[in-house]
């Protein structure tokens, strides 16, 4: 046995008597980290997912109901008599769009007379 | 009791680089091989530099932790024991820089003058079997902080002295010059403590 040996078997110091057990639940919280990271994106995502839905829902709600942003949508009588109106001038519109050469000067002469 | 189940009798085939293979692969059974075969010279190197059993678990512990956190920063062509010690040194370094205990004796390597000359080491060896180990605590606390840490290495960790100059930063000529006149130095105080 070396000098070095020879001081080894007297320095060498044991460890307490609950230091094995305390490692191994640092190693057990350790190893187990990785694993709640990955449960909280899960958890993360769990509620995206229908946070999305709705939002989705939402836009196609008022996409379907054809209603331009910006314009009043609550049931007071000026707004019901706003979409009345709009639709009208829809339709209008949508009659001149497919009118022929004759419906136009129809419909031009009855606006300058 | 055993407490690490998990340790087959077929462990002690294993080497440290093929455990650490594997610890990074995150199997559990690894790092408690690897604990059980280096817990007491790791924790006998920190006491030997702290002088505080309960710092010198916690800072043993800590290593270990880290051993675990890095393992992927691990190359399986290096030697495992001198990735750990070199953890082992940081940890412990880290711990002393934060409480201002680390002398920075670049300079003074020796605490004791150098008087004795080599002597045969079967003299040696009979001496420290025949003294205290508070006697020989004292006359390792005696060396400078640098030439304890490379002592305390050379002890504990068993390694050579090209893998000490790798965990230490120092060169190997510096190795081998601090451990030869490290050891006159404690002959000499061994000798004069046990008249």
């Amino acid at each position: 046995m070396n000098f070095y040996d020879q001081m080894k078997n007297k320095l060498e110091q044991s460890p307490s008597r609950n230091f094995d057990q305390r490692m191994h639940a640092l190693m057990d919280q350790e190893m187990a980290l990785p694993q709640r990271q990955a449960q909280g994106l899960f958890r993360g995502f769990r509620l995206l997912i229908p946070a999305t839905a709705m939002l989705a829902l939402v836009a196609f709600y008022f996409h379907s109901k054809g209603i331009p942003s910006g314009l009043p949508i609550d049931s007071s009588p000026e707004s019901v008599e706003f979409l009345q109106t709009y639709e009208t001038l829809g339709s209008i519109e949508e009659d001149l769009i497919n009118a022929s050469d004759e419906e136009w000067n129809e419909v031009l002469a009855e606006v300058n007379s | 009791m055993k407490l690490f189940p998990g340790i087959s009798v077929l462990s002690s085939v294993k080497s440290d680089e093929e455990w650490m293979v594997r610890l990074k692969a995150n199997q559990r059974e690894a790092f408690d091989a690897l604990y059980e075969k280096y817990k007491r010279p790791i924790m006998s190197y920190i006491y030997s530099m702290t002088r505080d059993q309960n710092l010198s678990e916690d800072l043993t512990q800590e290593t270990f932790l880290k051993l675990y956190r890095t393992r992927e920063s691990y190359v399986a062509s290096a030697k495992f024991s001198t990735f750990l010690w070199t953890i082992a040194k940081h940890t412990t370094f880290d711990h002393l820089a934060k409480k201002k205990e680390l002398l920075h004796a670049q300079s003074d390597a020796f605490g004791e003058p150098l008087e004795s000359k080599d002597e045969s080491p079967g003299a040696d060896e009979l001496m420290i079997r025949e003294i205290e180990e508070s006697k020989v605590r004292e006359c390792l606390e005696r060396l400078s902080p640098r030439a304890k840490h490379i002592v305390a290495l050379r002890i504990f960790s068993e390694e050579t002295y090209s893998e000490i100059s790798k965990i230490t930063s120092e060169t190997e000529g510096t190795v081998k010059t601090i451990l030869h006149r490290s050891k006159a130095s404690l002959v000499e105080c061994f000798k004069r403590r046990s008249k």
